[in-house]
């Protein structure tokens, strides 16, 4: 049975979702459209449900088993934006997929360690979500 | 109360009616659906209101839509309670009632708001996107079988032409109901994918955003089928010029009309409707994602404007503003909470102009 993980990097006010399938012989990067869902106003509440019914339907479109986040610090000069830690509230609770989280740390070893690199078709912006994805794909095999 | 002897209906399903009238009190009945009936209900001892679709169905194919209906899991889908075979011909799928209407009579009664239809037309997308992650079509998408619920939220109801995809193909036949909604290929080829119900939603975001589709088929006819029409020996041969005009409009997109969208519906929502309504399935969306995607965008760039038939108005946090007629020019006015005012610099003999302007000052 194929299986699909989702990663998910959030850049500014996108949401940027890379799907890989597992096929017999590993895992493969899925062309997938949209390549970003965007939330501009987080205050405007019909802006958010429509950001939801969006996250919601790639959900459903890709046939997704799971989704996994790069996690972003909080608080601190490194921490992540408001508008990323709203687009994560509603990634977590929009549908009942299981949604993981994975550190910076453990997404940089596993690219260490494995020494995988985003497909060419991939837009630069997309690549840490591939990161996130295929490091916790390989993850989750072993 | 409706008295069963009395409906029109077929023998078979008077009697599976009468099986049910222990548990549910029927109070109405609906013949509107081309593809089956439809009866109102209340389940008594739930003191629940239902609606029963009856739908014809061949025992010649596996009957999977059901069982994969009801566990289909979204806010956008009318839930699948029960659902029963009567007899060779005749099936039945029960659904909550939902009493605010469809949206076929709500856009007839009021002018929903530019952000709320687009909100709605995503809702449809998103329940749209569960059924065909459940590898199913509607095939009968449009605003009469979309629903809103007790909640204000969009559903998708009326299964009666749903149809599962064959896991080694991308299509199933055509329905041949409801002739304004159905994509070209339909027609042409009597194939009908998941292209073809992204096109439905497609119709149904014109239709919400205040475009008029007119339901009377004559007023469809191009010349052909006027001529077709004036050689028809009866009503069924007209309603096939009717159909057939409408076929011929859906393969060269010349069915919705875009310059009878109300002025307030900005140019990047009309080519999101004209990618939808594509002729060559290729052309459109490839999935409810990049359809929202793509509403998502003209969001952006618009007031959530309300348009009664001649003013526009918009909310905006701490004001209001409207286009009103003004003599033969249209001007923008806005409140601030100390009455209207006239903004004399936004004026033109056009309202779309003077709303565009008021965008470009006030919003997005």
């Amino acid at each position: 049975m194929t299986r699909r993980v989702c990663g998910v990097d959030f850049q500014g006010h996108a949401l940027i979702p890379v799907v890989l399938v597992r096929e017999d012989d590993g895992w493969e990067f899925v062309p997938s459209d949209p390549t970003r869902v965007t939330l501009a106003d987080f205050w405007d509440t019909s802006e958010v449900r429509l950001f939801a019914k969006a996250v919601e339907a790639f959900l459903n479109d890709h046939l997704i088993d799971e989704v996994v986040v790069k996690k972003r610090a909080a608080k601190g000069r490194y921490a992540g934006g408001a508008a990323s830690f709203r687009m994560g509230g509603v990634l977590q609770v929009v549908t009942h997929i299981p949604v993981r989280f994975l550190s910076p740390q453990a997404v940089s070893s596993a690219v260490e360690r494995h020494g995988f690199a985003p497909p060419a078709s991939l837009h630069k912006y997309q690549h840490r979500a591939f990161d996130v994805a295929m490091a916790y794909a390989l993850a989750s095999r072993s | 109360m409706i008295d069963l002897a009395s409906l029109d209906v077929e023998d078979g399903l008077r009697d599976a009616l009468r099986s049910l009238e222990g548990e549910i009190e029927f109070t109405g009945f609906s013949d509107k659906g081309a593809n089956g009936y439809v009866v109102f209900g209340t389940r008594t001892l739930l003191d629940r209101r239902v609606a029963i679709k009856f739908y014809p169905w061949a025992d010649d194919r596996a009957h999977k839509e059901p069982k994969r209906l009801a566990e289909i899991t979204s806010d956008h889908i009318l839930e699948v309670a029960t659902a029963r075979v009567i007899d060779d011909d005749w099936a039945m799928i029960e659904t909550p009632y939902c009493p605010r209407g469809d949206f076929e009579r709500l856009v007839e009664r009021t002018t929903l708001s530019l952000h709320t239809a687009i909100l709605h037309t995503a809702e449809v997308l998103t329940g749209m996107s569960a059924l065909h992650g459940a590898s199913l079509v509607h095939r009968d998408l449009k605003p009469a079988n979309v629903f809103l619920d007790d909640d204000g939220r969009a559903r998708i109801g009326d299964f009666g032409s749903v149809r599962a995809i064959p896991s080694d193909q991308d299509d199933v036949s055509g329905s041949g109901h409801s002739a304004l909604y159905r994509p070209p290929e339909s027609f042409e080829l009597g194939r009908y994918g998941r292209a073809g119900d992204l096109y439905q939603c497609g119709i149904f975001l014109y239709e919400v955003a205040g475009g008029h589709l007119p339901h009377d088929g004559v007023a469809l006819l191009d010349r052909e089928g006027r001529k077709c029409w004036g050689l028809a020996a009866g009503d069924f041969e007209r309603s096939r010029c009717v159909d057939e005009a409408i076929a011929r409009r859906a393969a060269r997109a010349k069915l919705l009309d875009m310059g009878a969208l109300p002025p307030t519906v900005p140019d990047r929502l009309k080519r999101v409707i004209r990618k939808a309504t594509r002729p060559d399935p290729a052309g459109r969306y490839s999935s409810a994602s990049e359809f929202i995607s793509a509403l998502q965008d003209a969001r952006s760039l618009c007031l959530d404007w309300i348009w009664d038939g001649e003013c526009a108005e918009a909310k905006l946090p701490g004001r209001r503003v409207r286009v009103v007629p003004d003599g033969s020019m249209f001007v923008a006015q806005c409140d601030m909470g100390s009455g209207w005012r006239r903004v004399n610099e936004l004026r033109g003999s056009q309202p779309a102009s003077v709303v565009r302007e008021a965008e470009a000052r006030y919003g997005t």
